[in-house]
């Protein structure tokens, strides 16, 4: 099927039958429809039209004539073409080219007209950025609120369903509400701290504040704002009980039975797994905006009464969600109420302030919203009761600009809300947002449902909110080949201007061909968004596991060299035996031996997820994702266990750039030039490099990752090909099994510290190359080069996401610049770039560059006509750049 | 049939100034003039020179070894290099892991060079950008610069060259047709002064530039602006009003600012640069300069600095 979707996409511009394309595919007309329904969930015929439909679009664009552009495809007169435009679309042709030409003009006006923030912004800003005040008052609530629940709930009710739920249900029932000075927005999560988010650390901690840091917790309840006699009793409830602990630990123990070179793989990192279910997601709060919690319940509730003999499971997990769901609904009510008790002690602009919340408050999450402002503050509760259940931590938020746009619109056009009052709110809940370490992502731009670029108003506005609070607000940016070139030059000004590697870009055609390889539903596909740093999830619909397991391919070389035997602990035997170094006589024999390593590493990082898939499943319930992901009330089935309509496991693959690079070296140092033997080089490995010479000889003297070789990307798409093949045909216990994703996070700092020497060069216990881009320093071919290597991997193997950071000099951000930069993105996500991150240059890193420069070969300095690498250039032309550049930044 | 070849001293990607949009350009060694403020100074000379980086040395010895005329020296903990002996045999650079011994150039055909700029041209496309073969002097090379050029327009590929023009009217001829944009240089407008700070006269690479202007439609002017030495009104003047001379089919005027940021290049070669550590203009002197010359001129163009 991947195939005949690839080949109908290269074929659009023919005549595609279904009787041809089911020969093609090598099926009966008949069967060929049922399996691409099935697939995709649109007929072939709807696909193929919804296909051609899009390149219409783009002909539009471009300016070309509706009546040609009818013509060539297949329709005889523009007003057949018109109609078949509006049901595919809903809008008229030249409606839409209106808009598209409405979005792409107005870029040069809207410069004028971008809003500063607001003196109330620039206060809270100060007060949630710089000093971090707000946080001190709500301290010290979750935790008591978390623990009394779970004290709480009598004996016959202590279960995994309903344990969570009572806890989550504390919290939301009795967390005092706070408003702060100009809120508009109100609600709080609760602030860093050294306490875990969900009831199995919890758990895990009480039992451990028994003996172990006694003190710290201490010291945290001294600070908290809780009353005198809360703590009192917070502090009894943690040391002073005999055995409280009916939560069922016993059955949640891993009954995986692993021998010792599993271990040894395990203890050297080379392969992890465990299941993913924790504070990644992107829950439909969409649904809170359009039913409120009330109609929600009563969702649950006619669902339950459909179902006849229901499990004891079952029942349990209706009540669990019901209990939350009611919770939820009066969780407005406390800050109405508090607004108005505030209400009577101001005159004035905050007063009226103050009765509007109060208005807002009466009314969501409870109910549905009606407004821009209710559907702010209703999305932000559902976000803040999100972040209860398991923390804050990468528990997204999705595609806000479409989320929020039905309300914006609706407001705008009755004229009861302006353009810059949306963009004081967005800043708001920017502000919210607020976090050191921020990855409770938004993702914004894109294509709609139905493949037409669903750029508008808002996502405009969100860019330039992040812009103007200028900290680091996890942002993405979807694009694609239909994506207005202004909307994608504003976000790369954004990234230029705030200079903090924000926002992130994701792009589309690569990104929905890959979901929909892995069986999601087209129009799902359509709607990804983007959890925490850079994983993948169908909002409302999916429980994406994120960081389940993640495997070092670049240990592979390692044993492959040593016959299956660890070179940083020779006692340990992690791998395959796959021969002594004098079988290993082509290059192909080496790379044989190397994927046989790999192909174990998967083997057991599957095995790992698969068996904490099945302890999740049956110990770790959560109900209020359950409650807003699609799938889960109506089966009856928890978010762990299986409810959403899509559960997938992803799996983070680290060291591909590595492995590319050290199998090059050998393939051209050793096979071809016959410079060294592998048993030369193995005790170069082994005893890190003794002679520096050869080492620099192998970085140099070798192809690199990165520069667009054919030599070495060759072996990087390979590797991954392999990797990512072999991943996803392993079958996941629940669900349709495991997502690759080449991301590293920040891992390659530790998985780099149990890796030996390897042939590419770098030292044992050195750092890795961070996801696929190629190891820091090597890339020394200018950017297109890189955008080439980059966009030559397999990426569309890739669903959970490739990610990538470029470094990119200040110099290419000018405004004179940019509109280059935008057709560099477009170009490459054509060729198949999944995902890509900027970082500016800064003085720091410059000036490492003197001291380090090996490590920053890449730093280069242009000036017209002519351009230098930094590390090349005399001191004193050195000390001139890194000053230069400085005035640039400031 | 033996490809064409060229000495190619390096093929920079993703350049936004040699020409519109994103460009791959070609640079190739041997030059015919030798300006005193060349900032590439590796590519004058037509043989191949060696890039000694002393700082990138980690003194392994390997060139110590393989040298038989004893030119790499290294000295309380330093390392030298003694080019005088040098037969340019290059072992040095081949068993050197750490460049810090490199050769300038590498023979090129056109084949390989073309596969290099091929590789982008789905950017040059989007950007309306293409190839720019400069030099060195790229009209030395007059057979190799054709085909090349040849190969890039049957690959729907925008093709330009920078020149300095002080080559055979013929090298010209051969290759104008398959030029989309000519770059022309022109440093300074009094031809005795030209000798000085060049090497050369000046009425050559005149006679070309009205030649071109004659033939082609789309030509560019650069004029470095080298403080004190290109950079006085007087010059802009003379220039300006040949300018006028050339007609219609000059489009853009760039006047080049001056950097110094290449000395660190001819230490590199042992080469001696005799213009250092002059001060580069600022911006508001490179757009007086511009609103200059655009007084001067009775032709419709672009003026524009970079
Ligand atoms: S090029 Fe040959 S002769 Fe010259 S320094 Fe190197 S090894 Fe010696």
């Amino acid at each position: 099927m991947e195939k005949v979707i690839k080949y109908i996409n290269e074929n659009l511009d023919k005549n595609l039958t279904l009787t041809a394309i089911s020969k093609y595919a090598g099926y009966s007309t008949w069967h060929f429809s049922t399996k691409f329904k099935n697939k995709m969930g649109i007929t072939f015929l709807e696909y193929l039209r919804n296909r051609r439909m899009q390149l219409a679009c783009h002909e539009l664009i471009k300016g070309r004539k509706i009546t040609d552009i009818a013509l060539e495809f297949g329709y005889e007169t523009p007003s057949g073409f018109d109609k078949a435009f509006l049901k595919e679309f809903g809008c008229t042709p030249t409606g839409y080219k209106n808009i598209e030409l409405f979005y792409n003009n107005k870029y040069g006006e809207m410069k004028d007209m971008r809003y500063k923030i607001t003196d109330r912004c620039s206060i809270i800003k100060e007060r949630v950025v710089d000093n971090n005040v707000d946080s001190q008052k709500y301290m010290g609530q979750k935790l008591y609120n978390y623990i009394k629940g779970y004290y709480n709930l009598p004996n016959e009710k202590r279960n995994n369903y309903l344990l969570p739920a009572s806890s989550l249900v504390a919290v939301i029932k009795n967390f005092k509400p706070y408003i702060s000075d100009g809120e508009l927005i109100v609600g709080y999560n609760y602030s860093d701290g050294a306490f875990p988010s969900d009831l199995e650390e919890y758990v895990q901690m009480l039992i451990q504040s028994k003996n172990n840091n006694k003190e710290d917790w201490t010291k945290y309840i001294e600070n908290s704002n809780l009353k005198s006699n809360e703590k009192e009793e917070l502090t009894k409830m943690i040391f002073d009980t005999s055995d409280p602990f009916l939560y069922p630990y016993n059955e949640s123990k891993n009954n995986i039975i692993l021998d010792d070179s599993e271990l040894s793989l395990i203890n050297e990192y080379a392969a992890r797994g465990s299941c993913g279910t924790h504070n990644h997601s992107i829950l439909s709060y969409e649904s809170v905006l359009k039913y409120g919690f009330s109609g929600l319940l009563d969702k649950i509730k006619s669902s339950r009464n459909e179902k006849e003999n229901l499990s004891k499971d079952e029942l349990l997990f209706y009540e669990s969600l019901e209990m939350v769901c009611e919770a939820s609904c009066n969780i407005g009510e406390k800050y109405a109420k508090l607004a108005d008790e505030m209400q009577i002690e101001y005159e004035g602009e905050r007063k009226e302030e103050l009765l509007a919340i109060k208005k807002v408050c009466e009314r969501v999450p409870k109910y549905r919203a009606r407004n821009f402002m209710e559907a702010i503050q209703s999305l932000w509760f559902a976000h803040i009761i999100n972040t209860w259940e398991d923390g804050i931590n990468a528990n997204s938020l999705g595609r806000l600009d479409q989320i929020l746009f039905p309300y914006y619109k609706k407001d705008i056009d009755l004229g009861i809300l302006t353009k810059e009052k949306a963009f004081e709110l967005i800043c708001l809940l920017w502000l919210k947002l607020y976090r050191d370490y921020d990855v409770q992502q938004s993702t914004i731009g894109g294509c709609l449902k139905n493949g037409l670029d669903g750029v508008n108003e808002l996502s405009y506005l969100m860019l330039d909110a992040t812009e103007a609070l200028d900290f680091v607000r996890c942002l993405s940016v979807r694009f694609s080949s239909n994506t207005p070139k202004a909307f994608m030059k504003r976000a790369l000004e954004v990234v230029g201007h705030v200079q903090k590697g924000v926002p992130f870009f994701f792009c589309d055609d690569v990104m929905i061909e890959s979901l929909t390889l892995r069986d999601i539903k087209i129009k799902d596909a359509r709607d990804y968004g983007v959890i925490g740093c850079v994983e993948t999830c169908i909002p409302g619909k999916s429980n994406p596991h994120a960081v389940s397991g993640r495997l070092n391919v670049l240990k592979a070389i390692e044993y492959a060299l040593n016959n299956g035997k660890s070179m940083i602990n020779s006692e340990n035997n992690p791998g395959v035996k796959t021969g002594e170094l004098n079988s290993l006589l082509t290059f192909n024999a080496l790379k044989d031996a190397v994927y046989k390593q790999i192909k174990r590493m998967v083997d057991l990082v599957c095995k790992l997820t698969n068996s904490s898939i099945l302890v999740a499943a049956k110990n770790f319930p959560l109900a209020y994702k359950s409650l807003l992901t699609e799938g889960c009330i109506k089966k009856g089935l928890d978010f762990s266990a299986g409810g959403p309509i899509y559960n997938y496991y992803q799996i983070m693959i680290l060291g591909i750039p590595n492995l590319a690079d050290s199998l090059a070296a050998i393939e051209k140092l050793v096979f071809i030039e016959k410079k060294y033997t592998l048993e030369e080089l193995v005790f170069q490995l082994k005893n890190n490099y003794p002679d520096e010479a050869i080492r620099l000889e192998f970085i140099n003297n070798a192809p690199k990752y990165g520069n667009d070789f054919p030599e070495v990307d060759k072996l990087a798409y390979e590797i991954m090909e392999y990797t990512c093949k072999y991943i996803q045909m392993i079958p996941s216990v629940i669900g349709e099994g495991f997502h690759p994703q080449p991301f590293t996070f920040l891992w390659m700092v530790e998985h780099g510290k149990l890796t030996a020497a390897t042939p590419d060069g770098r030292r044992s216990g050195d750092i890795l190359a961070y996801s696929v881009s190629p190891m820091q320093g090597r890339d020394f071919n200018g950017i297109t080069a890189l955008l080439n290597s980059l966009s030559n991997l397999p990426t569309k193997l890739a669903p959970g996401t490739t990610s990538a950071i470029v470094e990119v000099d200040p110099y290419l951000f000018t405004d004179k610049n940019l509109d280059y930069f935008v057709d560099l993105l477009m170009v490459a996500g054509k060729k198949g770039l999944s995902n890509i991150q900027f970082n500016v240059i800064d003085k720091e890193t410059l000036i490492d560059a003197r001291k380090n420069p090996e490590k920053h070969k890449n730093l280069a300095v242009r000036v017209s006509g002519f351009s230098q690498k930094f590390i090349l250039l005399d001191e004193n032309m050195q000390e001139h750049i890194i000053n230069r550049t400085k005035h640039k930044i400031l | 049939m033996l490809p064409d070849i060229a000495k190619v001293n390096n093929i920079s990607r993703a350049s936004l100034s040699d020409g519109p949009g994103l460009r791959t350009v070609v640079y190739l060694k041997g030059c015919s003039l030798s300006c005193k403020w060349c900032h590439n100074p590796e590519s004058i000379n037509h043989e191949n020179q060696i890039v000694f980086i002393s700082h990138n040395s980690i003194l392994c010895g390997r060139c110590f070894d393989v040298c038989e005329n004893n030119c790499h020296i290294i000295e309380e903990g330093k390392h030298y290099f003694n080019r005088d002996n040098c037969t340019l045999c290059m072992k040095c650079c081949e068993v050197c892991p750490t460049k810090a011994l490199e050769v300038t150039s590498k023979d090129m055909n056109v084949i390989e060079v073309f596969n290099e700029i091929v590789k982008d041209k789905d950017y040059y496309i989007e950007t309306n950008g293409g190839i720019t073969i400069t030099g060195g002097e790229c009209l030395l090379y007059p057979k190799f610069t054709l085909s090349l050029l040849k190969k890039c327009k049957e690959e729907g590929i925008n093709t330009a060259i920078e020149s300095a023009l002080n080559v055979k009217q013929e090298n010209i001829e051969k290759i104008i047709n398959y030029i989309d944009i000519f770059i022309a240089d022109i440093k300074h407008f009094d031809s005795k002064t030209h000798k000085k700070l060049t090497g050369s006269k000046n009425e050559l690479i005149k006679n070309n530039i009205k030649y071109i202007s004659k033939t082609h439609n789309n030509i560019w002017i650069r004029i470095p602006l080298i403080p004190g030495l290109t950079d006085s009104f007087e010059n802009l003047l003379g220039i300006g009003k040949f300018i006028n001379t050339l007609g219609e089919s000059i489009k853009v005027i760039e006047l080049l600012k001056y950097n110094n940021l290449y000395s660190g290049k001819y230490d590199s070669l042992d080469m001696n640069c005799e213009i250092i550590n002059k001060k580069p203009q600022t911006d508001e002197i490179m757009q007086n300069k511009v609103n200059y010359i655009k007084s001067i001129l009775t032709i419709n163009c672009i003026v524009r600095y970079l």
